[in-house]
C-alpha cells in the first residue's frame, strides 16, 4: 500500500496508542457545490435523493442540426418500404419506431468496473431539434438517484442507441443498480452503433473507436477535447474540491460523443440506402481512404 | 492389491530393529496407543440419497465429530473442526452443504483453500459424490474460480454455480471488488467453508481476516449472513484463531471420533563418522536407506524434506538403490514438490492414492491437506521448525486401525540434536499458537481502501473493522483516498486498491523453468524469491531426479532456461545476507544503552555456488556469481550496547556476541506477545557494520513494515524483562529452542528453507547475565520499576 509519509506516521501513532480509542467524528466536507454557474440547469428530485440536470437544444451548440433532423425524418418514412437484409434490418426497425421514441445514450464513469458513474447524456428528437439532457451526480452519494432517473427516463422510450452500449454502458448501469440495491429496467430495442460500424469499416479504418470514426466518417477533428482517460480523475477531484469549472470539458466531451453517434447513424442509414446520400459524408472518407491506400 | 504390504509393519520393524546398526541410531521410541472409533446416530438421519451415496463411496457409519458437525450446521451455528489427518474432516462440511443443496431451492457455498491445488483436490471429491447420485449430480454445480480459470468459465460459474472453490487471494482481488456480478451468488450464500486455517497465521492470517470482514460486509449488502465452517490442523488455539478470522462466535469440535491404529514415533540420529564425534553420517543418506528398506518390505512411505534439492537427491539415490533390486521397485517411488507442473502433481497424488506408488519424497507441499489416503510410514528429514508441522507430517502415516510408523531423522544441527537429546521436550510441548492481528493499523488501512472501493464505509462497519475504523478512515480521507459524504466514505480514486494489497508475505510472482533444447517447453515453476537460489546460471536443476544445466536466468522475463545434461554432481548456492540502515527515526537511552527506531534494507543474494558430487558429497568446484540482491525495505529497531557494557561482559570471560545472539533469539520469541504477530513475521540479525559495534537488529519481515519492531522499541523494557523471565524460568541447563535457541532465522521473506543451516544454540548463561545486568541498571535509573516505560 503506497501511503504518504505523513499518513504512515499517523498510522504509527495509532500503533503506539493503546487499543481503546475514543470515537471521533469524521470531518465531513460539504461536497455539494453549485454547478449552475457553468452548466445551467436545476436539481431533479427522485426516489433516492437528488441529481443535477443540465439541458440544451442541439441547435444551440451545432450548426448541422437541421440537416441531421431532416435525414432522420426521411429515414422514418423510407423504413416502412425498404427491404434491408441481415443486421441492417435493425436500421429499419429503428426507423419504424421513430426517432422521437429512440434515445441516444452515453455514460461517463470513473473506470471500467465497480466504480461510480456520474454523468449520463441522452439525446432524442423533439420537433425539429434534438434535446440534449445530461444527468449528473454531484457526488458519489447521488449515484443511486442517477441510476434510477436514467432507468425511469429510458422507460419513456422504445429504443436506445449507443456506441458499444451492449458491452459497456447498459451492463455498467445494471451493475450499478445491483450495487445500490435498486432496479435498472431495460428491455427495449437496443441499437449498438459499434456493431454496425465494425460491419462497414473494420479493415478499412485503423480501428473502430468512436473518435476514429469521427475523424474519417464524420470528417471532424476534436480540438481541445479532454482525453477520456483523464475524465475519472477530473470527477474525483471535483468531488474532493467542489470546483465545478473542472466539469465543463467533461460535459462537453459527453455532448460531442452524442453528436458523433447521431452522425454515424445518419451515415449508416445512407450507406444502406435508407436515406439519400448526404453530400458531406459521401465521397469524403472514401476518397481519403483511397488516397491512404495509394 | 498393490497396497497390501508383503510383511506386516511389525515384522518389518522387528527386522530393522534387530540389526545393531539400526539400534545404534534409534534414540527414542514413543508408542502412541490405538484409539477406537466413536460413532453416533444422527437424528434426523441423512436424506436417503445422500446416505446411499456415502455408502457407495465406501464411507461407513458417521464418526461422532462428523455427527456433531452436521448437528451444529443444521442448528445454524458456525464452528471449527480440529481433528486428525484422515479423520473425515471433509464430510464435516460437504454433508451440510449437500443437505442444504438438496433441501433448499437456493443455497450457495464458498470453499476457501490456501492453495489452488487443494481446491482442485476438493473439487474432485465433490465430483465423486455427484457421479454416484443423479439428484446430487443435478443439484450440484461446482467449480474452481481462481487465476487459472478461463474467462468464459468464470462467467458461467458466476451465473450458475452453487459451490465455488477458491482461495483468499482470488476473493480479495478477483471476486469481492466485482461483487455486483456475483449478486446472485452472494444473495443466497449459506455456507463459507475455510479449510486448513492454521495456514492463516501472522501477516497472511491478518490479511485474510480482513478479506473475510469484507466478505461479510458484501454478504450483508445482498441480505445474506452465511454460516462459517472452518477446519484446522492441531494448533494450540483453534477456536480463538477461528473467531479472529471470522469475527464470529465459533463452536469447537475437537473430539476425534475416527479410529487410529497404534503408532510408533521414532527419533533417529545418524551415527558419528569419526572418533572425534564431530561429523555425523549424512541425514540424506540415512533417510534414503530407511526409505529403501521400508519400500522393499512393502511399507508405503512418505518422506518429507525441508528443501526441494534434498527431495530430488533422496529420490535419485533411492531409485538407484531400488533399481538394483528390480525395475518395478525403481518405478514405485517418485519425488513430489512445489514447482512441479499441476498435471504431474495430480498424477503423483493419484498414484499414491491408488497404491501404485510405494514411496514418495516430498517437500512440505504435501503437508497441506491434499487427500492421498493414509500411508504406512512417514519419515521426516530434519525438524521442520514447528511442533505443529512435525505432527502434521507424522499424521500422514496411519490408515484406519492399522499400525503406523513415523520417524524423525535428525540433522546435525543444534535444534535437531537438542531434540535427540531431549525427546520428551517434543512430546511435552503443545503445538504452537497461531496469532493474527487484523486490527494492525497498517494492514487495516489497505483493507479499508479495498472495502471503500467495494461499498462505501459506513459507521456500522466499525462492528466489523474494529475501533480503529473511524480514525483510519479519517486519515485515508486526508490522503484523498476516500471522501466522506453524509456519514458514508466513498473510494475517490481511479486506482484499484486491492491490487496494492498483497495478502502473503511471499511474493506470488513465479518464474517459469523451460527446456531450452525442447522448444522452451515448460517443465516447472519456482517462486520469484527462491528462483535465484534454485536456477542461478550454471546451477544443476533437478527434476524427477534428472539433472538439468541452467543456461540462463532471465530475471526480467522471469524465465530460467535449462537443458538436459547428464552430470555427476549437483549444485548448492551460497547466500549472503546483510542489513543496511536507511534512516534513523526516534532514539532513546535505555539502561545506559542506545535504542533506535528506523528503517533498514535487508538484502540477500546467491553470491556463489558449490558443485557437489553425488554420493561421495565431495566438493568439486566453487564459482562466484553476480546476481542482483533481493531487497526487503522495512522498519527496524536496534539496540546498541555501550562499549563499557561489552567490555564488562568480556571481562567476565564471556563472549558478548553470543549473549546478544541469545537475546535476539528470545526477543523474536517474546515480541509476538506484545505486538500480536507470528514469530515468522519478524527477523533479527547481529551486525556491527552499521554502528561500528555489535548491535541487535530486529525487523519486520514485510515490505514497508507493519509496526512489530516499532512496538518492540516502545516496549523495550517489557520485552527485555520478558526475555529475562523466559531464560530464567526455562528448565534447560545450557540453552534450548524454547529460550536462547531458535530454529528459523531466514533473512528472506519466504519460509521455504531450500538453503538451510542451523545456528549453534548460544550460551544461556551469557544471555542471562547480560539481561540481568541491563535490568538491574534500568531499575537503578528508574526506581519506580521497570513497568513504567514510555
Amino acid at each position: 500500500m503506497k501511503l504518504s509519509r505523513k499518513t504512515k506516521e499517523a498510522l504509527s501513532n495509532l500503533m503506539a496508542a493503546s487499543r481503546a480509542l475514543q470515537k471521533e467524528e469524521g470531518v465531513l466536507a460539504d461536497g455539494k457545490v453549485s454547478v449552475e454557474e457553468y452548466l445551467p440547469g436545476g436539481v431533479q428530485h427522485g426516489r433516492s435523493g437528488q441529481i443535477y440536470v443540465h439541458e440544451k437544444l442541439r441547435s444551440e451548440v451545432e450548426k448541422n442540426t437541421a440537416r441531421v433532423v431532416s435525414l432522420y425524418r426521411q429515414a422514418e418514412l423510407s423504413a416502412f418500404s425498404s427491404k434491408l437484409e441481415g443486421k441492417a434490418r435493425e436500421l429499419e426497425e429503428l426507423g419504424r419506431i421513430g426517432f422521437s421514441r429512440a434515445v441516444f445514450l452515453d455514460i461517463e464513469s470513473t473506470g471500467l468496473f465497480n466504480c461510480p458513474t456520474f454523468l449520463v447524456g441522452i439525446m432524442f428528437l423533439s420537433g425539429d431539434d434534438f434535446v440534449i439532457r445530461q444527468l449528473f451526480a454531484r457526488d458519489y452519494s447521488e449515484e443511486k438517484c442517477l441510476v434510477e432517473a436514467v432507468s425511469d427516463l429510458l422507460g419513456g422510450f422504445e429504443a436506445v442507441i449507443t456506441f458499444n452500449g451492449k458491452s459497456y454502458d447498459l451492463p455498467f448501469m445494471a451493475d450499478r443498480a445491483v450495487y445500490h440495491g435498486t432496479r435498472f429496467s431495460n428491455h427495449m430495442f437496443h441499437f449498438d452503433l459499434l456493431h454496425h460500424s465494425r460491419r462497414h469499416w473494420r479493415g478499412t479504418l485503423p480501428n473502430c473507436r468512436l473518435q476514429t470514426l469521427e475523424l474519417y466518417v464524420c470528417r471532424r477533428r476534436r480540438v481541445g477535447d479532454i482525453p477520456g482517460s483523464e475524465i475519472p480523475n477530473v470527477y474525483h477531484t471535483y468531488v474532493r474540491t467542489g470546483d465545478p469549472y473542472l466539469l465543463v470539458p467533461v460535459f462537453h466531451h459527453n455532448v460531442l460523443d452524442l453528436i458523433t453517434m447521431s452522425e454515424l447513424l445518419a451515415e449508416l442509414m445512407s450507406m444502406e440506402g435508407l436515406v439519400r446520400r448526404s453530400r458531406r459524408a459521401s465521397a469524403g472518407w472514401r476518397a481519403e481512404m483511397a488516397g491512404m491506400a495509394g | 492389491m498393490a497396497r497390501t504390504p508383503t510383511a506386516s509393519l511389525t515384522e518389518t520393524l522387528e527386522s530393522l530393529f534387530s540389526s545393531p546398526a539400526f539400534r545404534e541410531r534409534v534414540k527414542y521410541v514413543k508408542r502412541l496407543p490405538a484409539r477406537e472409533a466413536v460413532h453416533r446416530e444422527l437424528s434426523p438421519p441423512l436424506l436417503p440419497g445422500l446416505s446411499e451415496t456415502l455408502k457407495k463411496l465406501g464411507v461407513g457409519p458417521l464418526y461422532s465429530h462428523q455427527v456433531e458437525a452436521i448437528e451444529l450446521a443444521r442448528a445454524g451455528k458456525s464452528f471449527v473442526v480440529v481433528t486428525g489427518t484422515a479423520s473425515g474432516k471433509t464430510l464435516c462440511y460437504n454433508i451440510p452443504v449437500l443437505e442444504s443443496l438438496l433441501t433448499a431451492e437456493r443455497a450457495n457455498a464458498f470453499y476457501i483453500f490456501p492453495t489452488k491445488a487443494l481446491a482442485q483436490d476438493q473439487l474432485k471429491a465433490l465430483g465423486r459424490m455427484a457421479r454416484e447420485d443423479e439428484v446430487i449430480g443435478e443439484r450440484l454445480r461446482s467449480g474452481t474460480y481462481d487465476g487459472d480459470t478461463a474467462q468464459h468459465t468464470r462467467r458461467k460459474l458466476r451465473e450458475t454455480a452453487n459451490v465455488i472453490l477458491t482461495n483468499p487471494d482470488m476473493l480479495h482481488q478477483g471476486i469481492l471488488p466485482y461483487h455486483t456480478r456475483w449478486s446472485r451468488f452472494f444473495s443466497d450464500l449459506k455456507y463459507v467453508i475455510i479449510y486448513e486455517i492454521h495456514a492463516y497465521r501472522g501477516i497472511f492470517g491478518s490479511n485474510v481476516a480482513n478479506v473475510i470482514r469484507r466478505l461479510r460486509r458484501v454478504c450483508s449488502h445482498y441480505g445474506s449472513d452465511p454460516q462459517f465452517v472452518l477446519c484446522s490442523a492441531t494448533i494450540r488455539n483453534p477456536r480463538e484463531l477461528a473467531q479472529e478470522l471470522t469475527g464470529l462466535q465459533m463452536e469447537l469440535i475437537s473430539r476425534d471420533g475416527s479410529p487410529r491404529g497404534p503408532k510408533l514415533f521414532v527419533f533417529w540420529n545418524p551415527p558419528f563418522l569419526d572418533d572425534a564425534r564431530m561429523e555425523r553420517r549424512s541425514s540424506i543418506v540415512e533417510a534414503k536407506e530407511l526409505l529403501v528398506e521400508l519400500v522393499k518390505s512393502g511399507t508405503q512411505t512418505i518422506a518429507f524434506t525441508k528443501a526441494r534439492v534434498v527431495a530430488e537427491l533422496i529420490y535419485r539415490y533411492a531409485s538407484d538403490d531400488l533399481a538394483a533390486h528390480s525395475a518395478a521397485l525403481k518405478d514405485s517411488i517418485r519425488p513430489y514438490r512445489a514447482g512441479y507442473l499441476p498435471e504431474e502433481r495430480r498424477e503423483i497424488e493419484r498414484q499414491l492414492f491408488s497404491g501404485e506408488l510405494m514411496g514418495v519424497v516430498s517437500t512440505n507441499a504435501l503437508e497441506l491437506g491434499i487427500d492421498v489416503g493414509g500411508l504406512d510410514a512417514s519419515v521426516t528429514i530434519g525438524f521442520p521448525g514447528t511442533i505443529a508441522s512435525t505432527w502434521q507430517q507424522a499424521g500422514r502415516a496411519g490408515r484406519g486401525t492399522r499400525e503406523a510408523l513415523s520417524v524423525l531423522v535428525a540433522y546435525n544441527d543444534p535444534i535437531d540434536q537438542y531434540l535427540m537429546r531431549h525427546p520428551e521436550y517434543f512430546f511435552r510441548q503443545s503445538p504452537e499458537n497461531a496469532v493474527v492481528a487484523p486490527d494492525n493499523p497498517y494492514i487495516l488501512a489497505g483493507h479499508l481502501c479495498a472495502a471503500a472501493f467495494e461499498l462505501p464505509i459506513e459507521p456500522r462497519d466499525r462492528a466489523l473493522f474494529g475501533p480503529l475504523t473511524e480514525k483510519i478512515t479519517g486519515l485515508l480521507e486526508q490522503e484523498g483516498n476516500v471522501k466522506g459524504i453524509d456519514e458514508k466514505w466513498y473510494w475517490s480514486r481511479t486506482d484499484f486498491p486491492a491490487a496494492s494489497v498483497n495478502l502473503r508475505t511471499i511474493s506470488d510472482d513465479t518464474y517459469t523453468i523451460v527446456d531450452a533444447k525442447k522448444d522452451n517447453k515448460v517443465i516447472g515453476t519456482v517462486d520469484a524469491i527462491s528462483a535465484p537460489e534454485l536456477v542461478y546460471p550454471e546451477a544443476i536443476y533437478l527434476h524427477e531426479g534428472e539433472t538439468y544445466f541452467t543456461r540462463k536466468l532471465d530475471m526480467e522475463q522471469k524465465i530460467a532456461y535449462v537443458e538436459r545434461s547428464e552430470v555427476d554432481y549437483y549444485t548448492q548456492p551460497v547466500l549472503d545476507t546483510s542489513l543496511r540502515v536507511l534512516g534513523q527515526g526516534r532514539e532513546k537511552t535505555w539502561a545506559g544503552q542506545k535504542v533506535v527506531l528506523g528503517e533498514a534494507d535487508v538484502t540477500w543474494a546467491t553470491t556463489a555456488f558449490k558443485k557437489i558430487r553425488f554420493y561421495t558429497l565431495e566438493s568439486i568446484g566453487y564459482k562466484t556469481l553476480d546476481l542482483p540482491f533481493q531487497h526487503l525495505e522495512t522498519s527496524s529497531m536496534w539496540l546498541i550496547p555501550s562499549a563499557e557494557f561489552l567490555k564488562a561482559v568480556r571481562g567476565g570471560g564471556k563472549n558478548p556476541i553470543e549473549g546478544l545472539a541469545g537475546i535476539r533469539n528470545m526477543m523474536i520469541n517474546v515480541i509476538p506477545l506484545f505486538s500480536m504477530c507470528d514469530r515468522q513475521d519478524i527477523g533479527g540479525i547481529i551486525d556491527s557494520s552499521n554502528t561500528g559495534t555489535p548491535t541487535v537488529f530486529i525487523y519486520d519481515r514485510f515490505h514497508g513494515g507493519l509496526g512489530f519492531a516499532e512496538k518492540a522499541y516502545e516496549l523495550i523494557d517489557e520485552v527485555l524483562s520478558a526475555c529475562l523471565s523466559l531464560v530464567k524460568e526455562c528448565e534447560c541447563r545450557e540453552g534450548c529452542p524454547s529460550c536462547v535457541g531458535l530454529p528459523i532465522l531466514r533473512p528472506a521473506q519466504h519460509q521455504d528453507p531450500d538453503v538451510y543451516h542451523g545456528w549453534p544454540i548460544p550460551s544461556k548463561e551469557t544471555a542471562m547475565e547480560m539481561l540481568s545486568a541491563l535490568l538491574v541498571e534500568r531499575a537503578r535509573q528508574a526506581p519506580r520499576g521497570p513497568a513504567s516505560s514510555s
